[in-house]
C-alpha cells in the first residue's frame, strides 16, 4: 500500500467533487424518500432524511398493475432490439465516415450532419411511418431511432483516433474492411461504444412521444407511458372523482419516477467495467 | 480512378448502406414535409395538397409579432450563455474526477453525478422552485441567516438566465461526463507515467495530456452544440418560466409549441424551425471552418 | 464466449417479441368478432383510473358495448400534455377515428379548425331524432359547439355552473367572530375581514404570521379571480362601438390595482407567483396560515390528504359596486367535446351512444356505476355500496364522451349525496349560485384567422407584474393595451364586432 502524500490540489479536487456528489445524490434521494413517505404526509419540496410516515401504497399502485408489467415487456423489447441494431448501424456508419480516404466521405459526413440540423416535424415523420405500415408495431418504436447522426459523430471522432498504421498492416496480412471494424476497430474504441450504447439504452428506456403517436393499441404502450399515465391519473381523478381514496400525485410521481430509472441506473455501473484503457494489439509504435 | 475506389473500398460502401437506407428514410424522407413552412398546411388536403404561399408564414412572424425579436434575443442569450459556462462544466468535471484515486471512490463518484440526469424536468424544475422560494427554500434561509434579506428569485428577470444555466448543469453535466470519461480512459497510461518521470505537476498534466487527448470529442461537442444555438430546450423553460418572466424566459421553443402545437399552426412551425435550422447551418458551417483553420478538428 | 451471450440474448427477445406481438393482435381480434354490430373507434383522453383495467376491456365498456348493441374501441391518450400531439396526427394520417374528444383551452379552437376543413360531421339535422339528446344539453352549451352556425360536435355539459368556490377557514371565521352572511357583502366587507386575517392572529397561535388568502399560478391565475366579476372586470363589454376583451377594460385596471394593494400589503400570498396548485393544499391545510382561496368545490385533494371539508367555509364573491351579485366566472360550461368526424360510417350509432348517456338510465350509469358491482336496489332505492361509493366516476364521463348534468332532480340527487355527502352537495348548490360565464366570449364563434396570433401571453404578463407591483399599472396600461391592439388585438376586435352588431345580443 503505497503511502501517498495528499497534495493541496488533491484534497480541493476532492471536497469540491463531494459537494457536487451530494448536491446531486440530494434531489434523488428526494424523490425516493418522497416515494416511500406517506402520502397524505408528503409535502412537495421537503427535503428530508428519512420518509415522512413510511407507506409503500404508491408502489403497490404502481407494481399492482398488469399494465406495469406489460411495459417493462414492451420497453425491454425496444430497448434490446433498438439499442443492438442501432449500435451496430451506427458503429458501421461511423466507421466508414472515419476512413480518410474514402472517396465522397467528405459528401456524405454533411449528409449526415445535414440531419442533425434540419427535421421534418412530427407529423411528417409520422406520415412516412404511416406509409411504412409500422404503426401499431413495436417496429415503429425501433427503427426510427436505428440512424442517429449525433451518436454517429462522435463514433467517428473515435475511430478517426485509431492510428492508421494498425489498418495498414492488418490489410497487409489480407484481411478486409468488415474484419478490421469487427476484429481491431471496436475493441480499441471499446469506451466510445460502450458508451454510446449506454446512450442509445437509455434513450430507448426513457423514450415517451414516439409510443403516444405511434402506438395505438394499448397492449404495445411502452412502460413510460404508462407512467406518465399513472401520473396523470392521480392528478386528474382528485379534481373530478368526489371520494378521497386515491393516493396523492405527488407520491405516485416520485414513485414512479424512481421506478422507471432503477433499471438503467444499474446498468451503467455494469458499462463502466468497460472503460477499460484502450489496448495497443500488436500495435505499431509511433 | 474512380473504378479504383469504387473497388477497393466495396466493403466499406456496403457497410455503410444499411445506414443510409434508415437515413433516408426516416430523415431525408420526412423532411420533405417541410415544404408545409411555404404553404398553408391543410390537414384535410394533406401536405402535397396544400396550397404555396411563398415567404408568406416567415412575413407573418417577422412582421406581425411585435414579439418575436424579443423571443428570439432571449433564445440566444440563454444559448449563449449555456455554451460559454454549460459547457466546459462537465469537461472540467470529468477532469477532475480523472484526478481522484482509488477506483470504487471514483466510481461512486461518477454513478452519483449523474443521477440529476434521470429526474424530469416535471420533478426537477419543482425542486429548484422550491429551493429558491423567498419563505421556504434553503437558499434563502442561508441568505437570511447571513443577515441579508430574501430574494425572490423566481419574481425577478435579472435572476432567470441564470438560474436556467445552473439548474441546466445540475442537471445535466454529471451524465456529460460520461462520454468524457470514456475520452480520458482511451488516453495511454503510458504518456502519464513519462510526465510524472520528468517530473511533470498535476495542472501540467492535465493540460498538455488530458485536455489534448480529448480535444477531438469536445470539438465534436462544441460544434454540434453551436448548431443547436437557435433550439433552447422547451421542458426545461416550460417548468421553470412563469408568465412573469416571460420577457426573458419565453424561447421559440416554447412560443412555438403555444401558437404552433396549441394553435395547430403547422405551417408556422414548420417556418419558424426551418428558421432555426438556417441560423445553425450556417453558424455550424462558420465554426467548422474555423475550427479546420486554426484548430485542425472539423467535422468534415 | 460474449457473442454467444448476445445472440441468445437476441433470440430471446425475439421471441418475447414475437409473443408480444400475436397477444397484442389476439386480443385485437376477438373483440372485432361481430361483423353485423357498428363498430365506433373513438379517441379520447380518458385519464383516470379504473382499477387497473384496460380501457378497451373493462366492466363498464362491456356494459355499454352490449346495452346499445355498438361495438367500441378507444385509441387513448391519458396525458393532457400529450393529447394535443396526438389528436394532431390522428387527423393528419390517413385512417381518422369516428370520433374526437376536444379538450383544454383548445377545444373550441381545434372544433373551428377540423369544422373548416370539412373533417367534421355537422349534427344539426341529426338532433332532431333525438330528443333526450337536444333537451338534455342547455344552450349555451350547444352554441359553443357551433361553428359557422352549426352544431359539430356533442359537449360534455358540466353539471355545475361553475366548478369554482371560495373556501374560508372556519376556525378563523369563528375565532373572529365573522359571520359571512352579515360581514362579507362588500368589497371593502372583504378587504377589512382579509385584513384582520393577518392582523389579528385568527389561528389563535400568538405569532404574526397568517395571510388573508393565497392563490396559484394554476391556469392563468383564476385563483386569483375571487373580485374579478366583482370589480366588472371579468366578461367583455361592448364599448364605444367595438366589442372589447375584458382584459383592456377600465374595469380590469382597478381591479389589478386593488390585487396590488392586497399583494403589497402581505394579505395576498406573496409566493402566489411562483407556487402551482400542488402546494395549495400544504399551505391551507398542513400549514395552515392562509385564510382564503378559490378551487374547485369538490375538495378532493384536501380531503384525500385527511381532512375534513367541514372545516372550510364556501364564500360567495363580493357584490359590485353598485349592489348587484357579482359571481365566480368561467370559461366555458363544457368540460369537453365530442365530435363526430366525417370518416365515422355509422353516425347514427354515435348519437344513440351520447342520447342514452343523457337518459335517466344513462345517468345512473355514470353516477352510481353498475347494479351488483357499485351499487344495489334496496325499496326501490339505489344504495351505493360502501366500497364503491365515488369510484370510477370519472371513469364513466369520460367514457361516454357525455353526461346527465341534472344532478339537482332525482334520482341522480341521491346518489350523488351518497358520493359527495351533505356537505359537498351544499356546496355545489352555491356554486351552482355562484357561476356564471362571459357570454359574449362564449357565444361569439372562433376565427381561425386568430389563432396564429399569441395574444394571451402579453395579457399574463402583464397582469403578473402588476399584481406583484413590478410595473407602476397607471403607467404602462395605455402602453400594455396599445401594445396588444398591435400584436393582433385589433384584429380580433374587429371580427367580434362585425359579429357582435349582427348577432341577437346586440339588441339585449
Amino acid at each position: 500500500m503505497q503511502k501517498q502524500k495528499l497534495s493541496m490540489s488533491y484534497i480541493i479536487i476532492v471536497v469540491l467533487l463531494l459537494l457536487f456528489v451530494v448536491c446531486c445524490i440530494m434531489p434523488f434521494w428526494y424523490v425516493l424518500i418522497t416515494s416511500l413517505s406517506d402520502p397524505k404526509l408528503a409535502v412537495v419540496g421537503d427535503v428530508r432524511l428519512f420518509p415522512n410516515g413510511f407507506s409503500l401504497e404508491s408502489y403497490r399502485i404502481v407494481f399492482g398493475e398488469t399494465k406495469f408489467y406489460q411495459g417493462v415487456l414492451v420497453t425491454v423489447t425496444r430497448t434490446v432490439l433498438g439499442t443492438a441494431l442501432g449500435l451496430l448501424v451506427q458503429c458501421l456508419v461511423a466507421y466508414v465516415l472515419s476512413r480518410p480516404y474514402l472517396m465522397g466521405r467528405k459528401i456524405l459526413t454533411k449528409l449526415v450532419v445535414f440531419t442533425i440540423l434540419f427535421n421534418g416535424g412530427i407529423i411528417p415523420t409520422y406520415l412516412v411511418i404511416q406509409q411504412l405500415y409500422l404503426l401499431d408495431t413495436i417496429w415503429a418504436l425501433i427503427l426510427p431511432m436505428v440512424f442517429n447522426p449525433w451518436n454517429i459523430m462522435l463514433l467517428v471522432s473515435f475511430f478517426a483516433s485509431i492510428p492508421p498504421s494498425i489498418e495498414e498492416s492488418a490489410k497487409i496480412e489480407g484481411a478486409n474492411d468488415i474484419v478490421i471494424f469487427s476484429k481491431l476497430a471496436i475493441p480499441l474504441a471499446k469506451p466510445a461504444v460502450m458508451t454510446i450504447l449506454l446512450y442509445i439504452a437509455v434513450r430507448h428506456w426513457n423514450e415517451l412521444m414516439d409510443g403516444v403517436i405511434y402506438i395505438n393499441m394499448e397492449q404495445l404502450k411502452p412502460l413510460q407511458v404508462y407512467l406518465i399515465e399513472l401520473i396523470m391519473r392521480s392528478s386528474i381523478q382528485n379534481m373530478i372523482e368526489p371520494t378521497a381514496n386515491y393516493v396523492t400525485a405527488l407520491s405516485i410521481q416520485t414513485t414512479v419516477l424512481f421506478v422507471s430509472c432503477v433499471p438503467i441506473l444499474l446498468l451503467y455501473p455494469v458499462i463502466q467495467r468497460y472503460f477499460i484503457k484502450g489496448i495497443m494489439v500488436g500495435g505499431v509504435k509511433e | 480512378m474512380f473504378r479504383r475506389n469504387l473497388n477497393r473500398d466495396k466493403y466499406l460502401y456496403a457497410m455503410i448502406s444499411i445506414g443510409l437506407v434508415f437515413m433516408f428514410l426516416f430523415r431525408y424522407l420526412p423532411m420533405g414535409g417541410l415544404v408545409i413552412a411555404f404553404k398553408q398546411y391543410s390537414l384535410r388536403r394533406g401536405i402535397m395538397g396544400s396550397s404555396w404561399v411563398g415567404l408568406e408564414n416567415f412575413q407573418f412572424i417577422f412582421t406581425h409579432n411585435p414579439d418575436f425579436p424579443r423571443i428570439v434575443r432571449n433564445t440566444l442569450k440563454i444559448s449563449l450563455l449555456r455554451l460559454i459556462i454549460g459547457f466546459p462544466a462537465p469537461i472540467i468535471l470529468a477532469l477532475m474526477i480523472n484526478e481522484v484515486r482509488g477506483a470504487k471512490f471514483k466510481k461512486f463518484i461518477q454513478t452519483s453525478v449523474y443521477l440529476p440526469y434521470f429526474v424530469s424536468w416535471v420533478v426537477f424544475g419543482g425542486i429548484v422552485i422550491q429551493f429558491l422560494n423567498p419563505s421556504t427554500g434553503i437558499v434563502n434561509k442561508l441568505i437570511v441567516a447571513l443577515g441579508h434579506e430574501a430574494i425572490p428569485f423566481m419574481q425577478e428577470e435579472k435572476y432567470f438566465k441564470a438560474i436556467v444555466v445552473l439548474s441546466d448543469i445540475w442537471k445535466n453535466a454529471g451524465w456529460g461526463t460520461i462520454l468524457y470519461i470514456s475520452a480520458l480512459t482511451s488516453i495511454d497510461q503510458e504518456i502519464y507515467d513519462a510526465a510524472k518521470i520528468d517530473g511533470a505537476g498535476r495542472f501540467q498534466t492535465i493540460l498538455h495530456i488530458s485536455i489534448p487527448g480529448i480535444s477531438s470529442t469536445v470539438v465534436v461537442l462544441l460544434l454540434l452544440q453551436i448548431g443547436s444555438i437557435m433550439d433552447v430546450g422547451f421542458e426545461q423553460i416550460y417548468v421553470l418560466c412563469r408568465p412573469i418572466l416571460y420577457g426573458v424566459g419565453d424561447v421559440i421553443s416554447t412560443y412555438v409549441y403555444r401558437v404552433g402545437v396549441g394553435g395547430g399552426q403547422f405551417s408556422m412551425a414548420a417556418a419558424v424551425g426551418l428558421f432555426q435550422s438556417l441560423i445553425g447551418l450556417i453558424l455550424i458551417v462558420l465554426a467548422n471552418y474555423i475550427c479546420r483553420k486554426f484548430f485542425e478538428r472539423s467535422l468534415w | 464466449m460474449k457473442n454467444m451471450w448476445k445472440t441468445i440474448l437476441v433470440i430471446l427477445v425475439l421471441v418475447v417479441m414475437t409473443v408480444t406481438q400475436t397477444f397484442a393482435r389476439g386480443t385485437a381480434e376477438t373483440t372485432s368478432q361481430r361483423p353485423e354490430r357498428p363498430k365506433l373507434t373513438i379517441l379520447t383522453n380518458i385519464n383516470v383510473d379504473t382499477e387497473g383495467t384496460n380501457v378497451n376491456a373493462n366492466d363498464y365498456i362491456h356494459y355499454i358495448e352490449e346495452r346499445l348493441g355498438i361495438d367500441i374501441e378507444f385509441i387513448n391518450e391519458a396525458t393532457s400534455a400529450n393529447y394535443p400531439q396526438k389528436l394532431n396526427t390522428m387527423m393528419a394520417s390517413n385512417s381518422i377515428p369516428d370520433i374526437v374528444m376536444l379538450m383544454d383551452v383548445t377545444q373550441r379552437a381545434d372544433l373551428a379548425r377540423f369544422a373548416e376543413e370539412e373533417m367534421l360531421l355537422p349534427l344539426d339535422d341529426y338532433l332532431d331524432s333525438y330528443p333526450t339528446l337536444k333537451n338534455g344539453i342547455k344552450n349555451e352549451s350547444w352554441e359553443v359547439a357551433k361553428y359557422d352556425g352549426k352544431v359539430y360536435a356533442v359537449p360534455f355539459q358540466r353539471f355545475d355552473s361553475t366548478p369554482y368556490m371560495a373556501f374560508m377557514q372556519r376556525s378563523w371565521l369563528e375565532n373572529l367572530d365573522i359571520d359571512p352572511q352579515k360581514d362579507l357583502v362588500t368589497i371593502d366587507d372583504w378587504y377589512t375581514i382579509l385584513k384582520r386575517f393577518v392582523t389579528d392572529d385568527p389561528d389563535r397561535d400568538g405569532k404574526n404570521n397568517t395571510y388573508g388568502m393565497t392563490a396559484t399560478t394554476s391556469g392563468t391565475h383564476f385563483t386569483s379571480k375571487i373580485f374579478m366579476d366583482s370589480f366588472d372586470a371579468a366578461k367583455d363589454k361592448f364599448v364605444n362601438g367595438e366589442l372589447l376583451p375584458y382584459y383592456i377594460l377600465p374595469e380590469y385596471k382597478d381591479w389589478l390595482k386593488f390585487m396590488n394593494k392586497l399583494y403589497s400589503e402581505k394579505i395576498l400570498d406573496p409566493n402566489f407567483i411562483v407556487d402551482d396548485g400542488s402546494y395549495l393544499w400544504d399551505k391551507v391545510a398542513v400549514d395552515g396560515k392562509y385564510g382564503t382561496f378559490l378551487w374547485f368545490w369538490g375538495l378532493t385533494e384536501y380531503q384525500s390528504k385527511g381532512y375534513d371539508r367541514s372545516n372550510l367555509v364556501a364564500v360567495k364573491p363580493p357584490v359590485r359596486k353598485d349592489g348587484s351579485e357579482s359571481s365566480y366566472v368561467y370559461s366555458s360550461p363544457n368540460r369537453h367535446m365530442m365530435a363526430i368526424t366525417s370518416a365515422c360510417k355509422d353516425p347514427e350509432a354515435a348519437l344513440r351512444l351520447f342520447d342514452w348517456a343523457l337518459s335517466s338510465e344513462g345517468g345512473v350509469f355514470v353516477y352510481a356505476g353498475l347494479e351488483g358491482k357499485d351499487y344495489d336496489i334496496v325499496d326501490d332505492k339505489i344504495i351505493l355500496r360502501a366500497d364503491r361509493k365515488g369510484k370510477n366516476i370519472g371513469w364513466r364521463q369520460l367514457t361516454l364522451g357525455v353526461q346527465n348534468p341534472n344532478v339537482s332532480q332525482e334520482p341522480l340527487y341521491s346518489i350523488m349525496a351518497q358520493s359527495y355527502g351533505e356537505g359537498g352537495m351544499k356546496d355545489l348548490a352555491l356554486a351552482n349560485e355562484s357561476g356564471s360565464y362571459n357570454e359574449l366570449d362564449l357565444y361569439s364563434p372562433t376565427f381561425t384567422e386568430l389563432q396564429k396570433y399569441d395574444l394571451l401571453k402579453s395579457v399574463q404578463e402583464f397582469t403578473d407584474k402588476a399584481i406583484i407591483g413590478a410595473i407602476d399599472i397607471d403607467a404602462e396600461w395605455d402602453k400594455y393595451v396599445a401594445s396588444w391592439r398591435r400584436a393582433g388585438g385589433d384584429e380580433q376586435i374587429r371580427l367580434k364586432t362585425r359579429w357582435y352588431v349582427n348577432s341577437p345580443y346586440a339588441d339585449l
